[in-house]
């Protein structure tokens, strides 16, 4: 059986995402061997364009930006959205809610001229229809290659289905809510097994909403450690930009 | 002869961070034309940073670039300590040394192994490396495993880490995890000296070219700087307070170029590990450091840009001595948990952090209100700054290997060299332009 031929591309983002999957380092050998990378430009000078998977790291930011993408999806069997700038548009989004020919001005003055930027930052589902997305800003390695290897065994990966709170919980932690600070784990998609957390770092919602998010109870919550609606909805713009909730 | 006429463009050159273009043309055996072109999508940062609060800034610009993101936090946390005048405790200052080194390992030993030895082995990737050297590319998988097990235990992740936040640590690393991490820099040891002795055997295909430049880093009297120490120019010879760095790093727009340039004393000037090593050789003449620096021949001032991995290898030698150093220090005292300094909002004002990123000068500058939210922000980026000094190696170096008869498929091989040689770091992008 021949090995399926994967490309990796990168549009606007920090490419934090492709260096969390070159961090595999114990499982890295087994990757090369098990799939044909033809296209991964951060780390190799081949430029195959027979690819059957595309991993798509980035937001979409520039019109060049829209076209490369379309080629990519006529080319690809399979898309999968790499972390959160592909799968939501991430934290570029915040630039959505600004005046953009403002926002120009203010990061290259008169030389704001130069550019061509869309209008609005969008994801990679918003330009083409997105097979598979892996959360995560970065993304969970552990969840990267766990649905690698479903994708090579024909199965069609789930992500889950409830909140960051779950593994939170599951790892015994002090609740954060509880201690005064501002966590959006009962609202986030879980699956990062709540590193921030963790770490005594809020949950800044990350790998977006998770289904059917009980959002008034959290804004109650959050008013309750005395968050001005305003407040709440700086809170989520930082990463729940392309959802209505923040309109 | 038909073959001094002709143009050479690679549009996204590999192995880098971001997107970069070369061009260049000859006409007649003459070189018309040479551009270093970054075609990447403007981000706008320092647009969308405006209304955010001091405790969360830092979290967001680190996600600038994935892999400094270490580096931008450790900046963006001086410059909002400083706009408050919080002062850090000395834990907290040697646990960020500690961290600004594992950042140089992670960082030196992916460029080294990853992005500029397969160019040494004429191989396109490090992956056919597996086959003809594979205990080399194991042994450098284990050593980015363990910076990258620096951070997880010192900042909680591998990128965008958790526990740096202003004034201090969210959580500290347990001794268990200290001894772990001194232990593994033991038996890690040898996987270094075999990747430096690897790169060596072929350290003569890193082609012999020199141009003489400014180099402009951090300097610091008692330990190499990333973390801390004092803006200077190998020109002026001179040391500069951070409120003067606009004055040092000039940055412009070239029309005829896609990113901001930087000058100072000449057309442009370089950062990274070479100007580090050349501005900071004094500190460089004892232990693990020297000798590599011996083993290559490195002698301070070097003036082939090339020789940046060389000081990349040097400057591993060096934070790997440092954090066995400082993790003994940590292992005899134990660490207190600190809670971190809290702002007083009363003190807002600007503040400027200035650091050493893996690839060079870094700066981050902010203004805050007395509500604690940021309105201004300013970020200085090492490869904006080595972008005009690229260039001009370019156009200095593209005549001479047309001289040397040199193909165009050995020029343009050549050219992307020189540019990995630099290590830029192109999503960094908070400035960049797009015509």
């Amino acid at each position: 059986m021949s090995k399926p031929k994967v490309a990796f591309f990168d549009f606007s983002c920090c490419e934090g995402c492709q260096l969390m999957v070159l961090n595999c380092e114990p499982e890295l050998l087994d990757i090369f061997g098990a799939i044909d990378i033809v296209n991964f430009r951060e780390a190799i000078s081949d430029r195959g364009e027979d690819y059957e998977i595309a991993f798509i790291e980035g937001s979409i930011i520039t019109p060049h930006d829209v076209e490369r993408l379309k080629k990519i999806r006529a080319q690809a069997k399979v898309l999968i959205a790499l972390g959160a700038c592909a799968h939501t548009g991430g934290l570029n989004k915040l630039r959505n809610f600004q005046d953009t020919e403002e926002a120009k001005k203010c990061v290259y003055g008169e030389d704001a001229k130069y550019f061509d930027v869309l209008p609005k930052v969008l994801s990679v589902g918003e330009v083409v229809p997105v097979d598979l997305v892996i959360p995560g800003c970065p993304i969970n390695r552990f969840e990267f290659l766990s649905i690698v290897k479903q994708v090579l065994a024909g199965v069609k990966p789930s992500l889950p289905n409830y909140p960051v709170c779950v593994e939170c919980k599951r790892n015994e932690n002090e609740c954060l809510l509880l201690k005064g600070q501002i966590c959006l784990g009962p609202v986030t998609l879980a699956g990062c097994d709540a590193r921030c957390p963790n770490s005594q770092w809020p949950c800044t919602g990350c790998r977006g909403l998770v289904p059917s998010p009980h959002l008034e109870a959290d804004q109650i919550v959050l008013s309750k450690a005395g968050l001005t609606v305003q407040d709440i909805l700086r809170r989520y713009r930082l990463f729940y930009g392309y959802s209505e909730v923040v309109k | 002869m038909a073959t001094k006429t002709f143009e050479i463009r690679e549009n996204y050159v590999t192995r880098i961070e971001g997107h970069a273009n070369i061009w260049a043309e000859v006409k007649d055996g003459k070189v018309t034309g040479c551009r270093l072109e970054v075609p990447e999508s403007p981000r706008m940062f320092e647009s969308f940073v405006r209304g955010r609060e001091w405790w969360e800034v830092h979290w967001i610009t680190a996600r600038i670039c994935g892999i400094c993101n270490h580096s931008h936090q450790l900046t963006s946390l001086r410059a909002t300590e400083d706009a408050f005048k919080i002062k850090v405790s000395d834990q907290t200052y040697w646990l960020r040394v500690l961290i600004d080194d594992a950042e140089q390992l992670e960082s030196h030993i992916l460029h080294v192994a990853y992005l500029v030895a397969p160019d040494l082995f004429k191989a396109k990737s490090v992956i056919p490396l597996v086959s003809v050297a594979p205990e080399v590319v194991k042994a450098a998988l284990r050593l980015k495993r363990l910076a990258n097990d620096m951070f997880l235990y010192l900042t909680g992740f591998e990128v965008h880490c958790m526990r740096m936040c202003v004034g201090g640590f969210t959580m500290y690393p347990t001794m268990d995890e200290l001894k772990k991490l001194r232990q593994a820099l033991d038996e890690r040891m040898q996987d270094f000296m075999l990747l430096a002795d690897t790169v060596l055997s072929v350290a003569d295909r890193l082609p012999k070219f020199e141009r003489e430049t400014e180099y402009i880093s951090i300097k610091h009297d008692k330990e190499f700087p990333f973390y801390d120490g004092k803006l200077y120019s190998s020109d002026t010879k001179k040391t500069y307070d951070n409120s003067e760095y606009e004055g040092v790093v000039n940055e412009f727009v070239v029309p005829w170029s896609t990113c901001k340039r930087a000058k100072h004393q000449r057309t442009s000037f370089m950062v990274g590990a070479l100007a580090r090593c050349n501005n900071n050789s004094e500190l460089l003449k004892t232990g693990l450091a020297a000798e590599v620096a011996k083993k290559f021949g490195y002698k301070a001032p070097a003036i082939n840009p090339f020789m940046n991995s060389v000081c990349q290898l040097i400057e591993i030698a060096l934070c790997w001595e440092r954090s066995k150093r400082l993790l003994d220090k940590f292992i005899a005292d134990g660490i207190e948990k600190e809670p971190p300094v809290k702002p007083n909002l009363k003190n807002a004002g600007r503040g400027i952090g200035i650091t050493e990123a893996p690839r060079g000068l870094l700066i981050h500058d902010y203004t805050y209100d007395k509500s604690g939210k940021c309105i201004k922000a300013n970020c200085v980026i090492p490869t904006n700054l080595n972008s005009g000094s690229m260039e001009d190696d370019m156009k200095s170096l593209v005549p001479k290997l047309v001289d040397e008869g040199k193909s165009p498929e050995d020029i343009k091989f050549i050219l992307e060299m020189l540019v990995r040689a630099y290590d830029p770091c192109v999503s960094c992008s908070v400035h960049l332009i797009e015509r």
